[in-house]
């Protein structure tokens, strides 16, 4: 497992939808959080790809329905988290 | 992210785009009319993913006044498949949209696209909402649930203005001896009015001019449409020298829509350029009106409310800009 990283993912949750990171949890989704935007998407794929070191498939990106998801599609490409 | 690849539609593309808005919309929704399409829109982009198409986003650049002639960027058309929604899909599209030193210019959008243009373009906001304007010329059971409407009465004839069947150069002289009374809007030269109102794949325009002297002074475009029973005339543009001119092109053009048996006469339009004119002509403004309700989609008959909203990154005043219902893609059909 690799973990090495400038940044958690709730930081960079955080950073990008602008919401606490007392207010992310697993349940955290585009369905119960306003700010997370079709912008906002982009920008959230971009910059943890940039932050991991990683490259998402689109099928990874249209699992990220909640921070949860996230969270499992990382782990599943073998960043500690 | 590997696996969404953006890029203009193609002749490759068409039978994975008519399969995408036949999915998405049906098959003879609009989009699917190969013809509107390469009328309509400079470029369509289309997101492709898992060897289908995901989303599009259709815009045309076209010429604008703003002070001197220049390009902009109406953006017309995003769509994505509601199961791809919440990924980026749609800011990606509209990322290349805004990619672009042109302003850009939207209308009838929703409010998650009017978010999504500001977040990518920090100028560009909402401005308002266009306003409408309505007369009625005959009877018809359509009025009825909106309250009694004043018919207009005397109209005088419609002597005076010319039903034109092309636009020639010299719209371009009278274009260029009005244009600098508007702050932002369309250019209206000969390639312009011909592009939109003779050469539409659907629909026909009636383009009525009115003169002073030997010289062009105003004109007026209107279509009519028909639901069931009910002719409504739809004045989708008009530009003017002077009161005098729209005066003439009001009243003439309201006689002969009255003789030609048709019940409402509506015009959809930014700013507050010709209101005394509209008013004296018999119009009324729908705010504040039980009209304000009235149906704005005949083909067919809508009795959902749209109000036509308008944002671009221009930085103008809305009430110096003259948007108008043949701007953007708001006069199109809807086949069912």
């Amino acid at each position: 497992m690799i973990n090495n990283f400038p940044l958690r993912l709730e930081q960079v949750i955080s950073k990008i939808l602008n919401v606490t990171e007392s207010q992310i949890s697993d349940a955290t989704a585009p369905q119960n959080t306003p700010e997370w935007d079709s912008f906002n998407a982009m920008v959230l794929v971009a910059e943890i790809e940039k932050v991991f070191n990683i490259e998402f498939e689109f099928d990874e990106v249209s699992s990220m329905t909640s921070v949860g998801n996230i969270k499992s599609i990382l782990r599943n490409k073998g960043v500690a988290i | 992210m590997k696996g969404v690849i953006v890029s203009s539609l193609s002749p490759y593309d068409e039978p994975k785009f008519i399969q995408y808005i036949t999915e998405t919309h049906h098959a003879r929704y609009i989009l699917n009319d190969q013809r509107y399409r390469h009328w309509q829109f400079t470029n369509i982009l289309v997101a492709h993913a898992k060897d289908k198409i995901i989303g599009h986003l259709g815009y045309r650049d076209s010429s604008y006044w703003c002070e001197k002639e220049m390009n902009v960027r109406v953006s017309m058309n995003l769509f994505v498949r509601p199961e791809f929604r919440s990924f980026g899909i749609g800011a990606l599209l509209m990322s290349r949209l805004t990619d672009t030193d042109s302003y850009v210019l939207g209308s009838a959008y929703t409010e998650a696209v009017g978010v999504l243009i500001s977040r990518l373009r920090p100028q560009w906001k909402f401005v308002g909402n266009m306003r409408r304007f309505l007369c009625f010329l005959n009877p018809h059971p359509i009025f009825t649930e909106f309250g009694t409407p004043n018919f207009l009465q005397s109209v005088s004839s419609s002597k005076g203005i010319e039903l034109v069947s092309r636009v020639t150069e010299e719209f371009d002289d009278f274009w260029n001896g009005v244009r600098h009374k508007v702050g932002f809007t369309a250019v209206r030269n000969s390639t312009y009015l011909n592009w939109r109102f003779f050469n539409h794949p659907h629909f026909t325009y009636k383009v009525v001019t009115v003169r002073q002297g030997e010289k062009i002074s105003g004109y007026l475009v209107y279509r009519i449409e028909k639901s069931d029973t009910f002719l409504v005339a739809r004045i989708v543009d008009m530009v003017t020298a002077d009161h005098v001119a729209t005066n003439l092109l009001l009243s003439s053009t309201l006689f002969r829509l009255q003789k030609e048996g048709v019940h409402a006469v509506d015009f959809i339009m930014s700013g507050y350029w010709y209101d005394n004119q509209l008013c004296e002509a018999g119009f009324f403004d729908v705010e504040n009106t039980p009209y304000v309700s009235f149906p704005i989609l005949f083909s067919p008959l809508s009795l959902k409310r749209v109000v036509i909203n308008v944002g671009y990154d221009c930085g103008l005043p809305f009430n110096e800009c003259y948007f108008t219902k043949a701007d953007s893609d708001q006069d199109r059909p809807n086949p069912l």
